[in-house]
């Protein structure tokens, strides 16, 4: 799946953009995002609490444009057509 | 009793007869309007609704608030506050920068202004005092031109803060410019300065300290201030060189929108950008960051100084906000930084509001489209943006009817629908199609679409100070209430917005009692707040505005939005009807019983 990193989570030499290969068909969100780190491990620490358990405060995950936290949270089901988008806190106006 | 942080000076300038006298804030509204937005917006309530924005009887206000100049953190902020030329509303825009804290350490209040000079004029405020001078020399100028000569004139300490051509020729969403590009940009209020002949306002700030706001319990003030820093140091949103508006200023936004399909672009027609990324902070900051600057006491340094370093659009200029790059960008189909950094400067020396230069350039170029304008205006296409944003600023050929911003233009060109605008103001960036909160809050603002009259955005997208879902309404009504009430405060102390992403009424009230003395509460502040917002809403009432105007683009109820957000309209009608029994309001108009029960009458 493709999997956006924006603003602070960009990766040096690669950018905003990286493409994921699920452990499944469908799987979560969580599932989704250990199979980002394991292709990135230093994102891990940027992204979720240290128990593994939450996203970071403020950190917002999207799939297809839908906060995470509005839908299933991390157990929301996700496939390798899907489309995540990852941003650390932000605001502005 | 003798109040903290105030300095008891609001100058009343009379630019008929060349006079000026001076006033303490009479004690019985300091506690009732506070000061900046609050108080300014009660003088210009006392000055009568019905007069004409650009008349001489409309009074223009530059009114800072008690803690502006103070060392609460991120009180850098005046406000502008007058009727507005462009919506017929009242209007308040603020400015950051240094320049409110120096017409602070000068002596003042707020300056009052009225009537209309015999010929071009500008006021020079130092030690508490306003003298009137002769500006022929600088009308005409642009604004770093004027701000130059007048800093030859009067030290390069001065701050100043000016009209350009824009405001001169009464263009209707023309703004006041300071010394460092900040913007009071919002209502055409430096077009207010325009018909008086008020070309400029050269601050000295004392520099020996005694006009410093002196606290009246200065531990707990000093307490309450640190608490404040600590808050916004700790906040994940506000935190200096770790939160994205830190690092990458309020364009941090732009991937976020652009990726819910909340962001209006070709003039609202879709609500996503394919190339949405070019213009975005990220990118920005990758290929044309120049600076980080600051406004006083801020920690967060959200302003980004950008820069073309050669060709066509070489330019160096500062602060690409979110809603500059989008209405330049996104709103009429361009991706192309450099021409974006330059039509940002061209504002900024022209004295223009860039949100609605580019959202009514969105609307030429829709309107185009359909055959309506006298020239071809196509999409994306730099050079003629660049050079119709000129002739707006001079009324020159087609400018003269984009002078009108976006609302009056397309009235003119025979097609209103295609403004996206709320009481002649255009929209900011934020598609009411994919979010619904912002919706309600453009159409009930008391100047026209804003988003900073309620930010639901923090709530429906970052999740400050609680997350609500996007997509829908239940719970929107309430939401908007309680931020449109705090920020009506927030610009009385007066304080950037983004303080509240990390602070609250709590923390608000600590820092206003301990300055001034008044025993606020959190819940008074909220209180004071609605009685500020009801003050407007009562304002605008008595000029014929109610529940008719608190409407949104018919576009965004009959065209769905796009990509990440297909299908969704505005509910507008559902959040509406809940607004306005939370608010105790008939039909968009105050009652009776709700101005007695907030004492506003």
């Amino acid at each position: 799946m493709l999997v956006k990193l924006f603003a602070s989570f960009r990766l040096p030499g690669i950018g905003h953009r990286v493409e994921v290969d699920l452990p499944a068909e469908k799987v979560t969100v969580a599932a989704a995002l250990e199979a980002l780190f394991g292709k990135h491990p230093e994102l891990r620490g940027h992204i979720m609490t240290e128990d593994g358990a939450e996203l970071q405060p403020f950190v917002q995950v999207m799939l297809q444009g839908r906060l995470i936290r509005d839908l299933a949270g991390l157990m929301t089901p996700v496939t390798q057509a899907d489309t995540l988008a990852i941003f650390p806190p932000s605001a502005g106006g | 009793m003798a109040l903290g942080g105030y300095a008891q000076n609001l100058a009343h300038i009379d630019l008929t007869g060349g006079s000026v006298s001076y006033s303490p804030i009479p004690e019985n509204l300091t506690r009732k309007y506070i000061g900046g937005r609050g108080l300014g917006v009660k003088f210009v309530f006392d000055n009568g609704p019905a007069v004409d924005a650009l008349s001489p009887d409309n009074l223009l206000c530059f009114m800072n608030g008690p803690v502006t100049g103070s060392p609460v953190n991120m009180s850098g902020r005046l406000a502008v506050v007058t009727k507005s030329p462009l919506t017929g509303t009242v209007t308040d825009s603020h400015m950051g920068g240094f320049a409110a804290a120096r017409l602070r350490w000068a002596g003042f209040d707020g300056l009052l202004v009225k009537g209309k000079a015999a010929k071009p004029t500008y006021l020079l405020c130092q030690n508490g005092k306003v003298s009137l001078h002769d500006a022929s020399t600088y009308w005409g100028l642009g604004v770093r031109a004027t701000v130059k000569a007048l800093r030859e004139v009067h030290g390069k300490d001065a701050s100043v803060i000016c009209i350009g051509p824009a405001g001169e020729r009464l263009v209707k969403f023309a703004a006041w410019m300071n010394e460092d590009d900040r913007a009071s940009g919002r209502g055409g209020v430096g077009a207010v300065g325009g018909s008086k002949n008020l070309k400029a306002i050269v601050v000295i700030a004392d520099k020996s300290g005694m006009n410093k706001p002196t606290p009246e319990r200065k531990e707990a003030f000093d307490a309450a201030q640190k608490a404040g820093l600590k808050a916004i140091n700790a906040g994940a949103l506000t935190a200096p060189n770790k939160g994205g508006l830190s690092v990458y200023g309020t364009n941090v936004l732009t991937n976020i929108l652009n990726e819910a399909g909340a962001f209006p672009t070709y003039n609202g027609k879709v609500s996503h950008f394919d190339q949405g990324y070019e213009i975005s902070g990220e990118a920005f900051r990758e290929h044309n960051l120049a600076g980080e600057p600051v406004c006083h006491a801020c920690p967060v340094a959200c302003k980004k100084m950008i820069e073309v370093k050669e060709g066509r659009w070489k330019v160096k200029t500062e602060s690409m906000e979110y809603e500059t790059a989008w209405a330049f960008g996104a709103m009429c189909g361009l991706s192309d930084r450099e021409p974006i950094t330059y039509m940002l400067d061209q504002c900024n020396d022209y004295g223009l509001d860039s949100i609605e230069m580019g959202v009514t350039l969105a609307m030429a170029m829709e309107a185009s489209e359909q055959k309506l304008t006298s020239e071809v205006i196509n999409w994306g296409d730099a050079e003629k943006m660049s050079a119709l944003v000129k002739q707006t600023a001079y009324r020159e050929g087609i400018g003269d009817t984009l002078a009108l911003g976006a609302y009056g233009a397309a009235v003119k060109l025979g097609n209103p629908d295609l403004a996206m605008s709320v009481k002649g103001q255009a929209i900011p960036a934020y598609d009411p199609r994919g979010v619904q909160g912002i919706g309600l809050g453009y159409a009930t603002s008391n100047r026209g679409a804003c988003h900073l009259r309620g930010y639901t955005i923090a709530s429906e997208i970052a999740g400050i100070p609680f997350a609500t879902d996007r997509t829908v309404t239940e719970g929107k009504a309430n939401l908007l209430k309680v931020f449109q009430d705090l920020f009506a405060f927030t610009d009385s102390m007066d304080v950037c917005k983004f303080a509240t992403f990390s602070e609250g009424a709590g923390e608000f009230a600590a820092q206003i009692s301990a300055l001034t003395g008044l025993e606020i509460s959190a819940e008074e502040v909220m209180q004071t707040g609605e009685r500020i917002y009801n003050l407007e809403r009562y304002y605008n009432n008595l000029n014929g505005f109610d529940a008719k105007d608190d409407t949104l683009p018919k576009r965004f109820f009959t065209e769905p939005a796009t990509h990440n957000s297909a299908g969704m309209i505005s509910q507008l009608p559902v959040m509406l009807k809940e607004y306005y029994e939370l608010r105790g309001w008939k039909d968009g108009k105050v009652t009776e019983a709700k101005l007695k029960e907030l004492e506003i009458v």
